[in-house]
């Protein structure tokens, strides 16, 4: 019985590679790397995966730190069968890397042995409870920064394996409901003998990686065409060395794609024209009713202009209604994302220091989110354009992951939100 | 005549149950004996690579007030309305500024309603 299957076990393993669904992890200083997996996917007719349980095979763009074992394993163990991981560091390896992924994935045997060999349910799911379902404590309320309503709170960690995220942030939120009440930034680093090969990456490619940026918001934003242009744009702007990926002849519906072909090599004409489009661009983002209002432009009306952090702070800290500092703050925030895109497509804008802008940023970040809902933080932290790459060790070691334990010692950085208290629920 | 019409469509009907069902068990049956693990993976809630440390239970508040308030505001009137409808002509004037006066009301209600964000989902 089982011999006769085999024929119909190949077609449907071949038919099911010919969509293989990747997940990309980005680890810091592996950019290059996934630029031209993502390219490579393009090509194939792969696609992106959003989560492992939506993925074939997991491909690990750069050269993970010890702190990154945990998460990649996890992330191998959640993937259901049949499923094949690579981990490529320079874009020359991306071609080899998933030959050998689709080979896998169609090796039939070795899935299945991969399949019999492995727990089908994890080891350290319990029965459980009502009052412990699977082993885990039911989440419990905390005085609400909303309304008083005390709803659950949620210790939800974002990044590192997160698309259209930062590569190695992980930023440990704390939600009431979707609004973040506290947060905490951590960098899973690269690994230290790989990390001054970013330095090589950084030097040409910053129109590049600022259309990259772009893209994220972008997609995150739901502009999944206008985020297509800005990639292809990426694509366009990456300096030669980090190009070796020879693009295929086949023909594709955009003329970027050409012009990524025919000028190579002509390389001030071909950044003349990437800026050019780049602008073009610009203006398509800004014109757009639609983006605008996803982004909620017109609503920021109720923030000065001029007096940012020093309002914030004050309507942060008066005791009225708290459910009006969060909505506050997410107007305020989108705002802020749909600044900071156009100024990612703005062709002449510069980034002297990425390192030390994106200290900033992240020091900034926690502070920045109280009372923000998770899909405008990460709007948020897409449209910051934060370089974990350009980060040096000691930025590093401010950011190292630190352990779950102390997550009480959080009350001290989001204490403001924590003090304010609504004693009366409605009613 | 008639009857061999009848026929026809019972046996259609017939056929389209036999095909559906051959095809529904057909497809179960290539799953069940080519996917790796027929089973399925029983897996973690996905949190960017980590593991979950509490259970969700009852994340979202339902907001008892508003949604009473909206409900009264709109289903009430409604069942007002209906007997309402058949008796205005009759009776003329009053029970148009009657109706109007329960109405503004309500309203009263749909706007507290509004105020408290019950209309504004985010």
């Amino acid at each position: 019985m089982a011999v006769s299957l085999r024929p119909l076990q190949r077609v449907l393993a071949r038919w099911a590679v010919r969509g293989t669904a990747v997940l990309l992890v980005e680890v810091p200083g592996g950019w290059a790397a996934r630029a031209a997996v993502e390219r490579a996917l393009v090509e194939r007719g792969w696609r992106a995966a959003s989560s492992p349980a939506d993925a074939d095979a997991v491909v690990v763009c750069g050269t993970p730190g010890e702190s990154w074992g945990e998460v990649l394993e996890r992330t191998w163990e959640q993937m259901p069968g049949p499923r094949a991981r690579a981990s490529v560091s320079a874009p020359s390896e991306v071609p080899g890397a998933l030959e050998g992924l689709a080979a896998s994935l169609l090796d039939d045997d070795a899935q299945r042995a991969d399949a019999a060999s492995r727990d089908l349910v994890p080891a350290d799911v319990e029965n459980g409870d009502d009052m412990h379902p699977a082993g885990l404590d039911l989440a419990g309320g905390e005085d609400d920064l909303r309304d008083g309503l005390e709803m659950d709170v949620l210790r939800v960690p974002l990044g590192p394996v997160l698309p259209d995220w930062p590569a190695g942030l992980v930023l440990r939120t704390v939600l009431s409901g979707d609004v973040v009440v506290r947060a905490r930034v951590e960098v899973l680093a690269g690994a230290a003998a790989r990390r001054d090969s970013a330095d090589d990456a950084r030097r040409g490619d910053d129109v590049a990686r600022r259309l990259d940026a772009a893209a994220q918001v972008l997609r995150l934003a739901g502009a999944d065409d206008v985020a297509a242009r800005a990639v292809h744009l990426r694509d366009a702007a990456l300096p030669a060395g980090l190009r070796s990926l020879s693009p295929r002849s086949a023909p594709s519906p955009s003329g970027l794609r050409s012009l990524l072909t025919s000028s190579r090599g002509a390389g001030a004409e071909e950044a003349h024209e990437v800026r050019g489009e780049a602008a073009r661009l610009r203006g398509r983002v800004e014109r757009s009713r639609v983006l605008a209002w996803a982004l909620r432009e017109a609503d920021v009306a109720t923030s000065s202009p001029t007096s940012g952090a020093e309002s914030d702070a004050a309507q942060a800290s008066a005791p009225g209604d708290l459910r009006d500092v969060g909505l506050d703050a997410r107007r305020r925030t989108r705002d802020d994302v749909r600044t900071l895109l156009l100024g990612l497509l703005d062709p002449d804008a510069r980034d002297d220091d990425p390192g030390r802008r994106t200290r900033a940023a992240l020091e900034a970040l926690p502070e920045r989110l109280v009372g923000v809902d998770v899909v405008t933080a990460r709007l948020l932290v897409a449209a910051l354009d934060l370089r974990t790459d350009a980060l040096g060790d000691d930025d590093l070691a401010a950011f190292a992951p630190r352990d779950d334990e102390d997550e009480d010692g959080d009350e001290a950085d989001g204490g403001d939100a924590h003090a304010h208290h609504h004693g009366h629920a409605h009613g | 005549m008639t009857g061999a019409e009848a026929t026809s469509g019972w046996a259609g009907l017939l056929a389209v149950l036999v095909l559906g069902g051959v095809g529904v068990t057909g497809a179960f049956a290539v799953h069940r004996l080519t996917a790796v693990a027929p089973r399925g993976l029983t897996a973690w809630p996905w949190l960017s690579g980590w593991h979950p440390s509490e259970h969700a239970l009852s994340r979202y508040h339902a907001r008892w007030y508003p949604v009473t308030v909206v409900f009264l505001a709109f289903d009430v009137e409604m069942l007002f309305m209906y007997p309402w409808v058949l008796v205005v002509a009759d009776v003329g004037l009053s029970a148009v500024v009657e109706m109007f006066v329960f109405l503004g009301v309500l309203l009263l209600g749909v706007l507290w309603a509004h105020r408290e964000g019950a209309f504004s989902w985010q």
